[in-house]
């Protein structure tokens, strides 16, 4: 029994991580006031360089910069576009997600890459507790990166001048900017942020937990991770529950087949965390209150 | 970053966070093109947005090549197979032209939600639902072939127009995000597929032939079948007719009706177009539902016109590269069709890349290339705008000091 519930929490923590290092980034774009649909795209394009970079140089620590270094690029795009051009914000979403599966899809059959290495740090004593030892204390060793990383969101948004300024833009972009906050910059600040995190879920999908990349590999997890803010109604403590409840969701395909379960069908399981996401916002969104100027343009003299 | 000036909103598109939201302030209004729209002549902005489309068109069509010659690829050769498996080969326009349908239904429907400022961006799960619904009327339900056709194709639309009602009422009801609501939605409907063809009470193939028991179902009868045209010794189904009715009678209801204003209306403005009696609900979640029935008519066409089997993977990429189509129209109705031929042509010119020893995922870049390169001559205006308005700004300052 208690093997059992190791088997299914061991991958919860993985993939919750996975969709929190993603989540965290959304966070403080959404906060911002800008929903940007390219995560998905910056995970994936984090992935390939994660994996590229890893094959090349035989590290997986450049690999995971050089993954975060991608989700940037995509970032300053998604950031330049919408909020110093003037397009709108989705439209540029939808085209940079496009980019990027086209791009990382094209590029993954042209170059060949050997698998990413996959370190795991256990940490020693803790790792045998029983229940969730192996969980909390035996992982790929980027896992642990998920505590300074939401650790930081959290100090960087709620205590810090920037943080402040971040959440004005995102409540009353005409305010912030009458009080001499420069609002655009402050939204591109927020996505370059969302970029570097979502770069740093792609590559710990590539090298830490899957040790490569495959075509369209994120399959969908940068949406469960934008999902995972909304549920829990922009804020950060929110935003970790549903990514682990997301994670969860997600890691019972994995391991419901593994613990003896198997007449559960495995569509069913692989369509759960998209229908609990959208179950989740049935019953939580319209509780939240969201940033007020969520997905609204801004330009000075318009309002 | 904010110029002097007013900005320009991107061409046709609705300001983003134009979705109408009960309860929240209204959002700002934006001046369109503004102070330099109003001193310049409308021609001179037209022919300088024309000419800025050209140009960014001709550097997706340059990097596309660059790209092609970086991994050891001849362009030249890449354009010539494309070209044969589009056009130039026998039969070639044919398969394009039926390729074309599927990918300008999904515009046209996303034409038609983005217009409302509802974000419809699960149109991949919304054509492989109306796929699936074709294929339970035509698979199970009796009756004479030409009245299963008929009945497939608005079982369709009915699948695909229910799958994106569920966001619309969830929107409704509860506040939910569409965006985010249709692409969660997305993933479900290959997984719902995926079951109902592998169980044989449902739609599994139980013939002989499926001796493996493929997740798949039976193959549609050939009478089910959408009927064929010949045209110049090209085969096209009769679905090729269809979508360019279809598409022209939405393009004029969209440009003359006062649907169509009202549509436009809830795009630009929600708060507006409320206190102009516009119920966001009706019109713009039924702009949403339209929306679906399009990319599931787009489903049906396929499974009936050219598919003819049920699998999972049945949307095959109709649902995300329509979207693009849309977007790379830029929203307007009658640029749906001649870029969705262009998709095709990519589409079914992919296949003849294999001699070429280029990867047939190369026309995925190219298509987003495109994309991008749409999205940049409003991006460009907007710059330009900012300059010319503080030029003129400068001027008429002057003006007054010398007054």
């Amino acid at each position: 029994m208690i093997a059992d519930l190791e088997t299914i929490i061991e991958p919860t923590i993985r993939l919750a991580v996975l969709l929190l290092f993603a989540a965290l980034g959304e966070y403080v774009a959404e906060r911002a006031g800008t929903i940007n649909i390219s995560l998905e795209g910056m995970m994936l394009c984090g992935a390939y360089a994660a994996a590229l970079t890893a094959s090349e140089t035989g590290s997986p620590v450049l690999g995971a910069m050089a993954g975060m270094g991608a989700g940037l690029v995509v970032a300053a795009m998604q950031a330049h576009l919408s909020h110093q051009l003037d397009v709108n914000q989705f439209v540029v979403g939808i085209a940079l997600s496009a980019f990027a599966i086209g791009v990382t899809t094209f590029l993954f059959t042209e170059i060949e890459m050997t698998g990413g290495i996959l370190h795991v740090v256990e940490i020693p004593v803790l790792v045998d507790i029983p229940l969730i030892g192996e969980a909390l204390f035996g992982q790929p060793w980027p896992t642990y990166l998920i505590v300074p990383a939401a650790a930081a969101v959290w100090w960087a948004v709620q205590r810090t001048g920037w943080g402040l300024e971040v959440r004005a833009v995102g409540e009353n972009p005409a305010a912030a900017d009458v009080s001499g906050v420069p609002v655009l910059a402050r939204r591109r600040q927020a996505i370059y942020v969302c970029g570097l995190l979502a770069g740093l879920s792609g590559s710990y999908l590539a090298v830490g937990l899957v040790g490569g990349f495959s075509q369209n590999m994120t399959a969908g997890k940068g949406f469960i991770a934008i999902a995972a803010v909304l549920f829990g109604g922009w804020r950060l403590w929110g935003t970790i529950a549903g990514a682990l409840l997301f994670g969860f969701a997600d890691a019972l395909a994995v391991a419901l087949p593994a613990v003896g379960i198997e007449n559960v069908p495995g569509a069913f399981l692989d369509s759960m965390p998209f229908v609990l996401a959208f179950a989740g916002l049935l019953v939580f969104a319209a509780r939240a209150r969201k940033p007020d100027a969520l997905a609204e343009p801004f330009s000075r003299g318009a309002a | 970053m904010t110029g002097a000036g007013p900005d320009s909103p991107g061409g046709a598109l609705p300001a983003a966070g134009a979705q109408p939201d009960a309860g929240s302030p209204p959002p700002p209004v934006r001046q369109d093109s503004g102070l330099v729209g109003a001193v310049e002549p409308a021609s001179r902005r037209l022919a300088l947005q024309t000419g800025l489309f050209a140009v960014f068109f001709a550097g997706a069509v340059v990097i596309s090549g660059g790209l092609v010659a970086s991994v050891g690829g001849s362009p030249t050769e890449v354009l010539d197979a494309l070209l044969d498996g589009s056009l130039r080969s026998p039969g070639a326009w044919g398969r394009t032209l039926v390729e074309m349908v599927p990918l300008a239904l999904v515009g046209l429907g996303v034409v038609v939600a983005f217009r409302a400022g509802y974000y419809n961006i699960g149109t991949e799960g919304q054509v492989a639902m109306g796929a699936l619904g074709a294929a339970v009327v035509v698979l199970k339900a009796p009756g004479p072939a030409w009245m299963l056709i008929g009945l497939g194709l608005a079982a369709s639309a009915a699948a695909g127009g229910f799958w994106a009602g569920l966001a619309a009422v969830a929107h409704a009801r509860r506040r939910v995000d569409v965006l985010i609501s249709t692409l969660l939605l997305t993933f479900v409907a290959p997984n719902i597929i995926l079951f109902v063809v592998a169980r044989d009470y449902l739609l599994l193939d139980t013939t002989e032939a499926n001796t493996r028991r493929a997740s798949q179902s039976e193959r549609l009868p050939d009478s089910t079948h959408l009927p064929d045209l010949e045209l110049f010794g090209n085969t096209v189904h009769i679905g090729v007719l269809a979508a360019v009715l279809i598409v022209a009678a939405v393009a004029f209801l969209l440009a003359r009706s006062v649907w169509g204003l009202k549509l436009r209306m809830l795009g630009r403005n929600s708060q507006t177009a409320r206190r102009a009696g516009v119920r966001p609900g009706v019109v713009g979640g039924g702009a949403l539902v339209i929306s679906g029935a399009a990319a599931g008519l787009a489903g049906g066409m396929f499974l009936t016109g050219a598919a003819f089997r049920l699998q999972n993977l049945i949307a095959n990429d109709f649902g995300w590269h329509g979207l693009l189509v849309a977007l790379v129209a830029r929203l307007n109705p009658v640029g749906v069709l001649p870029v969705a031929f262009f998709f095709a042509s990519l589409r079914t010119g992919s296949g003849f890349l294999t001699a070429t020893g280029i990867s047939r995922t190369v026309t995925d870049v190219v298509q987003a290339l495109f994309v991008v390169a749409a999205l940049l001559p409003a991006a460009v205006m907007v710059i330009r705008d900012r300059r010319v308005a503080r030029r003129l700004a400068l001027r008429s300052a002057a003006d007054a000091e010398v007054g």
